[in-house]
């Protein structure tokens, strides 16, 4: 006993440090914005803090334009199935046995170790209505281009400063040309990665052994390895969605602003204006609290059906 | 296993000295002055470690208002900072970490409020109290290209924004397939400040108790930049200032163009000089901007604060004490920085003595204390959005944002 009460202190004395960091650091941080968002705290001195309660989350229920993030930030998602299927798509065309195929991967997958903001600042100017390569081919072919980031039109019509649709606002803007260079972007991203690794691990006997049955192909595909695929396919379709519903910050913060007129600023944009620009921190922790319980909930969701889903397969 | 523990608990906390050790010997470097990296910025600090023997540097990555504050309330924030704007020196201020200078720079013979031009008042004086020395002051004048604007066309000055137009359309070049080659007249919409100034109109009240840009002079302003794109087609279209704004580098896009002689006339101020001095063969002229009922252009520049908490407040004074002094002052002028914001000092001969005029009509902002200036551009730029993208009118635009931004102050005050 007295052995192991020693082996404890020493134990204790190492997991001091990391303890500490962690009660500094991220325990600390967690409990301060809770607080946070119980109040009025400001950076602006000149407003004292008081405890205001739910007063904040009672005031995110009317507040038009989160509501508009947050419908924006829904919308950025519609990209992140077409972006999971690529890279599906993509990891099997790559896992073949052909000559060169390591030199393939490696250059499908140099987005994901470019620097994300020379990436914006590349798709910004390719982007451009008038001078960019994109309308540049558009107009060769005949085709005037859109505005791309200045426009903010969009594929479901939805309104500039209200919650509803409107047929003068149906094209293309700048959320689809966010949406678009995302799905570039995460295509060749850790999701291929991930299916490699998946379709690596499929056991070859069992798709010979389905031909040998006389599936096709797809078939084989459809019967054999896909049912193998759906532990990642869950993995990769709830870390999809946590990082969709925080995402759209750096791209509004490079690229756009937030807007024109708003239609790029995502939740995570909104939370950062509303801190470091109008500083209203109580607020800003508050929308925080209410991001973390949305991504809980709906991370919990596809937690109980996709778990159903792949106990099923 | 244990013994390598210790080693490399050990070793860590070695590192932690050495690391403060190198922190404390980096505050042995003087003061850090957070401003922009202009070209004529090195010739300033050299002249106050000439005249003082005190080191200073400069941080220009941490220039935006939010990273000057949280900085500065995470006790790691610069020992003086520039402030741009009436909007800024409210943030600052109500974040409480600008040092109140008001008896301190008395004491020390500075008089910013008798000494510096009216327009230099928004970025440092905040109800009655001196936060900033103004450190230059600019306004918007209208910059030509001699060669390109001929002489017998401006022979009689544009004094409305309706002649102006007219006078850019002259100045419009196309090729054989109808592009662009030379825009009459080049501005950016950011700078919609300038246009609803010089149109008469006013964001808000003397007080800052109520926005005023549904007023008709305020919509004309607006309106002025519309027409100037959309009726006119003198100034490059958004989607053209869009290409213009990926260019990057010290200065904007119209910067870039002008000095390209993509434009033959361009709205800007004598601080442009600084980037298009690098630009060989320009001969160029200046005119007023024009003005109607009863505007004058908006005055913006900087002015320098101490942060409250600097532990080099003694330096940061004397440094107050350069900025507002002869040497300083000239190496503005000479370097054209703007125009020198101490009145003394401003050259008023050739073509200088057109931005000294300008600089003396020059209007300073008003800002609200009911609302950050950091929420009111937002919902400003928001509207101006719409106005670039034909959208909305600048009238319908105008009145949505003046509406919003009264609500807000109407919370606050009543809040209060």
């Amino acid at each position: 006993v007295r052995r192991n009460q020693k082996h404890g202190r020493w134990a204790l004395l190492f997991l001091g440090p990391s303890l500490l960091g962690l009660i500094a650091f991220t325990l600390g941080p967690i409990l301060y914005s809770l607080w946070a968002a119980m109040t009025n705290l400001s950076l602006q001195k000149a407003h004292p803090t008081r405890f205001t309660g739910f007063e904040n989350f009672g005031k995110l229920m009317h507040d038009q334009e989160f509501h508009y993030t947050i419908a924006n930030t829904i919308y950025f998602l519609v990209g992140a199935p077409f972006a999971i299927l690529g890279s599906l798509i993509l990891a099997v065309l790559l896992n073949r046995k052909w000559k060169g195929m390591t030199a393939f991967r490696a250059l499908l997958y140099l987005p994901s170790f470019t620097s994300g903001v020379a990436i914006m600042i590349l798709w910004k100017t390719l982007y451009s209505p008038e001078f960019g390569p994109i309308n540049g081919f558009l107009r060769t072919i005949g085709i005037e281009g859109p505005k791309w980031l200045l426009a903010t039109q969009n594929l479901l019509g939805m309104n500039v400063e209200t919650l509803n649709f409107v047929p003068q606002q149906f094209g293309i803007g700048a959320r689809e040309a966010l949406i678009l260079m995302g799905m570039w972007a995460a295509v060749g991203g850790g999701n291929m990665l991930l299916y490699l690794a998946a379709l690596h691990n499929v056991p070859e006997e069992l798709i010979e052994a389905s031909q040998l049955d006389g599936a096709g192909r797809w078939a084989s595909f459809k019967s054999v390895v896909w049912p193998q695929l759906a532990p990642t396919n869950f993995f990769i379709l709830v870390m999809t969605l946590i990082a969709g519903l925080q995402g759209g910050f750096e791209q509004a913060r490079v690229m756009t602003q937030g807007g024109p007129a708003g239609t790029t600023t995502t939740i995570s944009y909104y939370i950062y204006r509303k801190a470091f620009e109008e500083f209203e921190i109580g607020y800003a922790s508050a929308i925080s609290w209410a991001l973390f319980i949305v991504v809980f909930a709906a991370t919990l969701t596809v937690w109980k059906f996709g778990n159903r889903e792949e106990s099923l397969a | 296993m244990r013994t390598t523990f210790l080693a490399i608990f050990g070793i860590l906390i070695l590192l932690t000295l050495v690391r403060a050790n190198l922190v404390h010997a980096n505050q042995a470097l003087g003061l850090v002055w957070v401003t922009d990296d202009n070209p004529t910025r090195r010739g300033q600090m050299d002249g106050f470690i000439q005249s003082t023997g005190k080191p200073i540097r400069i941080d220009p990555t941490n220039g935006t208002v939010e990273k000057v504050i949280v900085q500065s309330l995470g006790g790691v924030g610069p020992d003086v900072f520039d402030c741009g704007d009436a909007s800024q020196l409210s943030a600052y201020v109500r974040a409480g970490i600008a040092l109140d200078l008001t008896d301190e720079l008395k004491a020390r013979g500075i008089d910013v409020e008798r000494d510096t031009f009216k327009g230099c008042m928004a970025q440092a004086v905040y109800q009655g109290r001196v936060y900033g020395v103004p450190t230059n002051i600019a306004a918007d004048g209208v910059w030509m290209h001699e060669e390109l604007v001929p002489k017998e066309l401006i022979r009689t000055k544009p004094r409305t924004w309706d002649e102006l137009g007219q006078l850019a359309q002259k100045l419009m070049k196309r090729d054989s397939r109808g592009r662009v080659t030379q825009y009459g007249l080049l501005f950016e919409w950011w700078n919609w400040k300038h246009f609803v100034a010089s149109c008469g109109g006013q964001v808000f009240d003397k007080n800052g108790e109520k926005c005023l840009l549904d007023q008709p002079n305020a919509i004309k302003g607006i309106q002025v930049m519309y027409d100037l794109v959309y009726k006119y087609k003198v100034a490059p279209s958004p989607a053209d200032e869009a290409s213009m704004a990926t260019q990057g580098g010290w200065g904007s896009g119209s910067i870039s163009y002008f000095g390209a002689r993509r434009g033959a006339m361009a709205i800007g101020a004598r601080w442009w000089l600084a980037s298009l001095n690098k630009y060989p063969g320009l001969r160029l002229d200046v005119m007023e901007s024009p003005v109607e009922n009863g505007g004058a252009p908006r005055a913006y520049g900087r002015a320098t604060m101490i942060n409250k908490d600097s532990p080099r407040r003694a330096e940061a004074f004397q440094f107050l004490e350069y900025l507002s002094g002869r040497r300083y002052n000239q190496i503005v002028d000479e370097g054209a920085d703007a125009t020198p914001a101490f009145r003394a000092y401003a050259t008023r001969e050739g073509t200088t003595a057109t931005w000294t005029s300008i600089a003396e009509k020059a209007a300073p902002d008003v800002s609200s204390p009911y609302i950050a200036g950091n929420l009111v551009d937002r919902i400003i730029t928001k509207q101006i959005d719409l106005v670039k993208a034909d959208s909305k009118t600048p009238a319908e635009a105008m009145k949505s944002a003046a509406a919003e931004i009264n609500r807000l102050i109407a919370e606050a005050r009543s809040a209060e």
